[in-house]
Formats: structure tokens, sequence, C-alpha cells
């Protein structure tokens, strides 16, 4: 049964051919130089960005270098292409005009849509009359430079990050890894877009059905346009309901190198600077890459631990914290139960409405800080660290211990290397504070036993999601805490 | 929509049904401290049970200048009543929020309701869900636990925190020995029906002084251990005793000099002689050392620790045998010997008429080794940690 958004897919899909097809240009490119230029003028009807160069060749032949201006290095055309082929004219040699461009590639382009892909991804298209098109190589002048990456900060490691540019992305990754084994598959995804997707994995090292299971979902893809990689993942995940992220995406070129060495999948897209990793489990979302670079196993080892810890806090303690304080007060400690009834003794609200409060307060101070610059984001940090912080406990509106569980447990979230398990864990906070403030620590344990039970049951393409854990396999969940392979069991 | 309509139901279903048993903190007077006395007043109550409940004081926190936490005043209330509950429901009434129990650790126990008989406390105590069997029992001695209970001690401002914390601090064994209400419960089981609770009472008006053993019979408050007499209590009961101190009297030079011995170490070994009247044999081997002798010109000889420890034991001999006798003429055996015979020959135990003659009659035994094995503390690198 085909759904609604696929219906609509496949009529958008339907239309760009039949808007192929009222331009009434022929199935396959003409070898005539004038009637090639006539059609594909059509194709770029009002496109003024779209310019061509024409070369007259020996015997009064022509060429046309058709390209897009702003996407080819133009002196890189003329240098390569054009030069060469106006010195044919000039010797006079009875020489295949092909070979005199500087970067030959001897694939002939039989269809229009190739050559409308190849303008658009800052190609250049050669035509020489009586000849079929080629396809001439031109560096995109479009590129930033390599930067470090501005979301995944790390202390040691390499302060490079993906760009925009795909091409750029694959030959880091090539960089990083120099094996033939490494492999890329090429998709263009986006009835609109067209974007380019490369999947790569490293063979022997990834499992074949996993790679196959991907390159099979990367071909159902039915966009119209692809965008950001979040759209992508979505289409390619096993469980798109689940709140837990089941890709991790990253920038950082050594976090790729180290999950391909571990059998993932890595995914790129183009004009994104993120790379999608799968499969993954709960804990792969724990590691970064920058954890390798201690040389001792314990510094690591310390690191994960306390990563593992923030985990549970950041999702659980004001839901604890609530729990305790308006359920069970008996299992708190009497000095410290004094200490918080008295900390609460003049607050007008109920512990969960105070603990709901503050955490909204802090979530809108976190989305309010990511949008803007930097300069202004310190003002909302301070503003906020006061209003919050100092303000709100001395009006009486919120009581200072629930400000220490709260900032406790944000802080404890940003430990989590991935901005969206950061996200997911939020939103879970909340789910875990409510069905606390309903029913107690019976709610807590309950809502703890419902979040095992769904991440036991998710997979990333066939993978158990909180795999080494369950099923069991020791020696790699030890792997989980250090990063070496499990030198405490060698021994 | 029908599945959103669904759980739109559920929703309101879920928030309309709970919530109930929910009570912010601040919302419930927290009864930290306990006591329980005999109405003696000539009034229409007398003889009827006096409530004192301690409830902190919660000053608002956490603002400028305020030590968040520090405890500033306490309340006590009391009510009278035929049963607890029935006090209990009266002080509900004084209070503007419900009591909670969670956090009561000690109750106090005045030793004229003590000599009545407990039993009505411990049933309404072993009934309390929230109370649990943690919570300390304390007899109070010349006072009355009303009045125990509204003495603030300079130290801990919180009387029921002092108590708490007292009995949770180790090393008060030489004075003392902390009872939970299921050990309580637990001794009160056993063939002899004994069982002991620490006492305390206000020293000179001005203190709180924890030291010494209630002994008890059928719940009801017979016979009172000393301090020295409680490590001898300990001793019988558990076949050992830790960090005794015992001072002791030696001559030196024709002088008569003060020994203390300190971290002391006891063990007995009870062996029953099956004939009528019983005979109980009693060897107690011990150890300790010498922590202060007086004088920093007494030299510790070879001949002064042997001296100390002949000394010492006949001066445990004797307070075994006198700690013993005190019992028996009170015909009351706290120490699970008659238990202990029990297990082992029930049919010779039956013969004995332990509960009238058997035990009063027996005859006791005893013999004391005591070594001492260290003149001091100094550069004593395998010395054992004392307490927490």
């Amino acid at each position: 049964m085909i759904g609604n958004k696929d219906k609509l897919r496949l009529e958008q899909q339907e239309e760009y051919k039949q808007y192929l097809k009222q331009l009434k240009i022929s199935e396959e490119p003409p070898l005539d130089t004038e009637l090639f230029n006539l059609e594909i003028q059509k194709i770029f009807q009002n496109c003024e960005d779209f310019s061509y160069r024409e070369v007259v060749l020996p015997e009064k032949s022509k060429a046309r270098i058709y390209f897009i201006q702003g996407l080819v290095d133009f002196e890189f055309l003329q240098e390569s292409v054009i030069k060469p082929l106006s010195k044919l004219v000039a010797s006079e040699n009875d020489m295949d005009p092909r070979q005199q461009i500087n970067n030959p590639l001897n694939k002939k382009l039989t269809d229009w849509n190739k050559i409308i892909y190849l303008l658009f991804n800052g190609g250049a298209l050669c035509h020489v009359d009586g000849e079929l098109p080629l396809e001439v190589k031109v560096p995109s002048k479009d590129k930033r430079a390599l930067q470090e990456p501005t979301t995944q900060y790390q202390i040691f490691g390499p302060k490079v990050g993906f760009i925009e540019d795909i091409q750029t992305n694959i030959s880091i990754m090539r960089k990083f890894i120099k094996d033939p084994r490494l492999k890329t598959t090429n998709y263009e995804i986006g009835s609109l877009s067209h974007t380019r997707v490369t999947v790569m994995y490293i063979e022997g090292y990834a499992e074949s059905e996993c790679v196959e299971s991907i390159k099979t979902k990367l071909q159902n893809v039915k966009l119209e346009h692809l965008i950001t990689l979040g759209q992508l993942n979505k289409q390619i995940i096993d469980n798109p309901k689940s709140i837990f992220p089941q890709v991790y995406g990253t920038e950082r070129p050594d976090n790729v190198a180290l999950a391909l060495s571990e059998g993932k999948v890595a995914i790129f897209i183009d004009n994104v600077t993120f790379c999608s990793i799968l499969p993954i489990g709960l804990f792969d979302l724990y590691l970064v890459g920058d954890d390798h670079s201690f040389s001792s196993i314990y510094n690591a080892l310390f690191v994960r631990l306390i990563r593992y810890f923030s985990m549970v806090i950041s999702t659980a303690l004001p839901a604890l914290y609530v729990a305790l304080v308006a359920f069970h007060p008996e299992l708190i400690p009497e000095t410290l139960a004094l200490t918080i009834a008295e900390s609460r003794s003049q607050i007008p609200f109920p512990a969960a409405a105070e603990a709901i409060i503050m955490m909204v307060a802090l979530d809108v101070l976190v989305e309010a800080s990511i949008r803007l610059p930097s300069f202004v984001g310190q003002t909302i940090g301070i503003v906020g660290g006061l209003v919050i912080g100092t303000a709100a406990v001395e009006a009486g509106v919120v009581s200072s211990l629930m400000v220490i569980v709260i900032s406790f447990t944000a802080i404890a979230s940003f430990t989590t290397p991935t901005w969206e398990l950061v996200s997911s864990l939020r939103v879970i906070r909340y789910g875990l504070l409510i069905i606390s403030s309903m029913f107690g620590l019976f709610g807590f344990v309950l809502g703890f036993c419902l979040i095992f039970i769904h991440i036991c049951n998710i997979e990333s393409v066939s993978r158990p999601y909180i795999a080494p854990l369950s099923p069991l396999k020791f020696e790699e969940f030890l792997k989980k805490f250090q990063q070496k392979k499990a030198q405490f069991l060698r021994k | 929509m029908k599945r959103v309509r669904f759980l739109l139901v559920l929703f309101c279903c879920v928030l309309l049904s709970s919530c109930v048993d929910a009570r912010e903190i601040d919302h419930r007077s927290m009864i930290v401290g306990m006591g329980l006395d005999l109405e003696q007043s000539d009034s229409e109550d007398q003889g009827k049970i006096k409530l004192t409940v301690q409830i902190p004081i919660l000053l608002s926190g956490g603002g400028e200048g305020n030590i968040s936490g520090a405890v500033k005043e306490f309340e006590t209330f009391t009510a009278t009543g035929e049963t607890i509950l029935d006090a209990v429901a009266e002080i509900e009434a004084m209070t503007p929020t419900v009591l909670f129990f969670g956090h009561l650790k000690v109750i106090t126990i005045g030793d004229v309701l003590a000599k009545q008989g407990l039993d009505q406390v411990i049933d309404f105590f072993d009934r309390l869900p929230q109370v649990a069997n943690q919570i300390f029992l304390l007899i109070i001695e010349d006072v009355t636990a009303e009045e125990f209970i509204s003495f603030e001690s300079p130290l801990v401002s919180l009387p029921a925190l002092y108590l708490n914390r007292f009995f949770q601090a180790d090393q008060k064994i030489a004075r003392t020995k902390d009872v939970k209400l299921f050990e309580y419960r637990r001794d009160a089981n056993m063939i002899s029906g004994a069982s002991t609770l620490p006492l305390a009472r206000i020293n000179g008006g001005k203190k709180i002084v924890i030291e010494g053993m209630g002994v008890f019979e059928d719940h009801k408050l017979v016979a009172k251990l000393t301090s020295q007499e409680v490590v001898i209590n300990e001793l019988l009961k558990n076949n050992k005793v830790h960090n005794s101190n015992f001072t002791t009297k030696v001559n030196v030079d024709g002088k008569e000099e003060q020994i203390s011995i300190s971290r002391g170490r006891l063990k007995v070994k009870i062996g029953y002689e099956k004939k009528d009247p019983l005979t109980i044999n009693l060897q107690i081997k011990g150890k300790g050392e010498i922590s202060e002798v007086g004088s920093i010109r007494v030299r510790v000889s070879n001949e002064l620790v042997k001296q100390v420890g002949e000394n010492l034991e006949e001066e445990i001999t004797d307070l075994v045998r006198k700690t013993i006798r005190k019992m028996q003429e009170k015909n009351v055996e706290p120490w699970l010997l008659g238990h202990r015979l029990w297990a082992m020959d029930p049919k010779f135990f039956d013969s004995l008429d332990w509960e009238k003659t058997g035990w009063r009659e027996s005859n006791i035994n005893v013999s004391v080794d005591f070594e001492i094995v260290h003149t001091g503390q100094k550069s004593y690198l395998s010395k054992t940690k004392i307490g927490r």
C-alpha cells in the first residue's frame, strides 16, 4: 500500500520527467553542435548563470564548452581546456581535439540527466561537432578551507572537521585510511535537489549484510529534496518513532575513521558538514575519538565512567528528587530531610512544579543561547544564571536545593558527547519527572523499566541497540569502557 | 484519531486519580523524637499514657545570611490518652500538617512506664509501618521522658538528633549498648523472656548522660546494670566484648597508683555441667593494654605488668560474679544462657524449672585469664580501629 507521502513523491518525480518532456528535446543528446546548443539552451532557459565558450577547430568544426558561472574555476577552464583547443587551431594538426584537453575523461555522456547533474556539480561540458559531449573536470572554486569542527570540540585529536563539499570530505577520509579496501558507493537522492550521497565502509571489516541493507535502503529513499542529514536518517533507520538516536552524526574525520575500522558504515551527504555512522548502539554514542588520545587506559576509563554516570544523573535526578521529597521523605537521611524541608518551607509550589519551572527555564536558556552570536550568548548565560541561580531563590519561587539539583542535572547532561542524545535525554527527563510526580518511586521505577524495555527492543540496522550488553559479549562490553582491546582479560 | 482520544482519556484518568498520597516534605510534621510517660498528676488522666513528640521548627532557609539546614528550634507537644493512638490523634489536632513518623529514630520511655510494662508501647510501634524496626529505645531515669526530650544539649541542637548520633557512633560499649526495636523483640521472645534497654538521665540538670542498661522481664523493668556491668552483660550475651576499659590500683614502691587499661578484649567459653542444680562454667580470657599509669616516674616493668594482669583477673571475676548474682536475685537471665541450654538439650532444660528455681539456684564458676599485650600505643602499628 502506498502512503500519502510516497504518492506525493512519485508525483513530484513524475513532474520532473514531464518538465523535461514538454521541452521537446531529443531522447539522447544530438551530435551536431548547433542542434545540441539549441536543446541545451532550452533546458537552461532563463538560467542566466548558464554560459558557454565557443572554439573553432580545424576544418571549421566547432567545439563548445558549457559551464555554470560561479560553479567552475574559470581560470582553470581557460588554461586547461580553452587554450589547448585554441592552440590546436593554430598548429593545424589533425589530432583528436579531445586529446588536447588537459583533463580528458573519455566518458561519453548519453543522458540529459547526467549532463544536467554534471553541470550543476561544478563540472564543464565539452561538445565537439559530431561527437558525444565530454565531461571536463574543473575543480570547484567555492570551497571553504578546512577548519576545526565547531560543534564537537576535543582536547587532543586532529583539529580538522568536515566541510560542505562531499568530495573534500571523502578525500579527508582517504588520508586517514590509505587502503583500497575503503570503498565508496555514490547515490543521487532527491528529485529536486539531486544531492550526492556516498556510502563509505571498509571491505572485510563491515558486515556485508549490513552494507547491503543500507544500500538497499538508500536506493529506496524517495525524497524531493535532501538538504539535511536528519531527512536521510529518518528514511534509513529501523525505528524512526523511537526517541533515541540510531545514527551517530559527527563532523570529525577521526571519529569516522575509528568507526570505519570498527566495521561501521559512514554516509556522507553533499552540502552537509556531518556524516552519519551506523549501525550504532547506545554505548557508541558515549565514545569519543579523543578518548584514544589518552596514553593511560585509566584516564579513558574514568572519563567514560563519568559520562555513563552523567547519563543516569541527567535523566533521573530531578525525578528522583521529586519522588523522594513528595512521596518518600523517610528514605532521605534525617539531617538532609531537615535541610530540604527547611529550604522548601516558604516555597509556594509543589516540588514537581518547581522542577518543571526550573527545567523549562533552563531549556529556554539553552535554546536561546544556541541561536545567538557568542557575545550575546554570554550575556544570556550571565542573566540566566543570575535569574535562575540567585534571584529565583531569593524571591522564594524555587528552593535552593532545587537549583542545585537542576544545575547538576544540566551540567551532567552536557557531558554526553552526542548532541542528539542530549536532546533525547532531555525529553526523557521530562517524562520521568511527570510520571514520578504522579506515582512517586513506583512511577520512577516504572518509567525506567519502560525506557529499558524500549532500548532493549530497538535495533540499528538489525543490530541490538544495547549491544554488546545484550546479547552479552563481555570482552566487547569492556571495550566500551576502555579503548584498547580488553587488556585486563588478556593478561 | 480514536487512539488519540483514548490516550487523552487515559491521561486525564491518570491525572485525576493519582498524586493522592503525594505530600511534600514541608507539609508533614516531622516527628524526630518521642517520649512516653505514665501520667502521674492527680487529674482524671492519671495512669493514662502521656505522649510527647518533638517537631523541628523549619525556618525559611537558603536566604542570604542564613545557614541553610541549621535547625534553629524545636517544639514539643504533649498529649495524654488511654492508648498511644489516642494521644497521637490529640497531637494531630494541635499541628497544622499531618504527623510523619518516617524520621522517628528514638523513642524515650519514662522508667515509671517501663516498670509498669512496655507491652502496649512495643505493640503500637511494631504495627506502625513507617517506623520499621530500626528505631532505638531508651529508658529515662530520674526525670520524665517529656522533660528529657525537651532538654536541649549545647552540642546538638535537636535532642532526638543527639540521641540518634549517640547510638550511631560506636565505642559506647563500655557504658551502654544501643538496642533497636527488633533486637528488643528478639530477646524478649527467647526462653527467659528477658531483654535489655539503655538508660539515660540528665546529670545535674545540665548534661545528657546515657549509661547503664535496664533489664526487662516480660516487658517490665526489673533491674538495672551499671556501666561496668554492661561490659559483662555484653560478654555473656555475645561470648565476647571489645574495647572495654578497666582501672585497677597497684602498689608501686609503697605508693598506690591507678593503672588504666584500654582496648580490653574479653572472650568467654561457656560450659554446662548437667546436674541439679545446674553448674555453669565461665572460662574468660582477656587481653588489654596499659594506657595510663598515673605518673611518668612509674616504670612499667614485667612485675608491674604481671601485677596488673593478676589484679584485673580478680576484679573481673568479682564483677562477673556480682553481675550474675544480681540477676539471680531478681531471677532474670538476659544472656541467653538458658536458651542455649534449651537449644542443646531441651529435655534436661525442662527438668530444671528454669523460670522459678533453675536459674536462681544455678552455680556459676568463673575463671579469668587476663594478659597485658601492650604498654602504650606509640609506634603501635597494628592497632585496631575503634568505632567508625
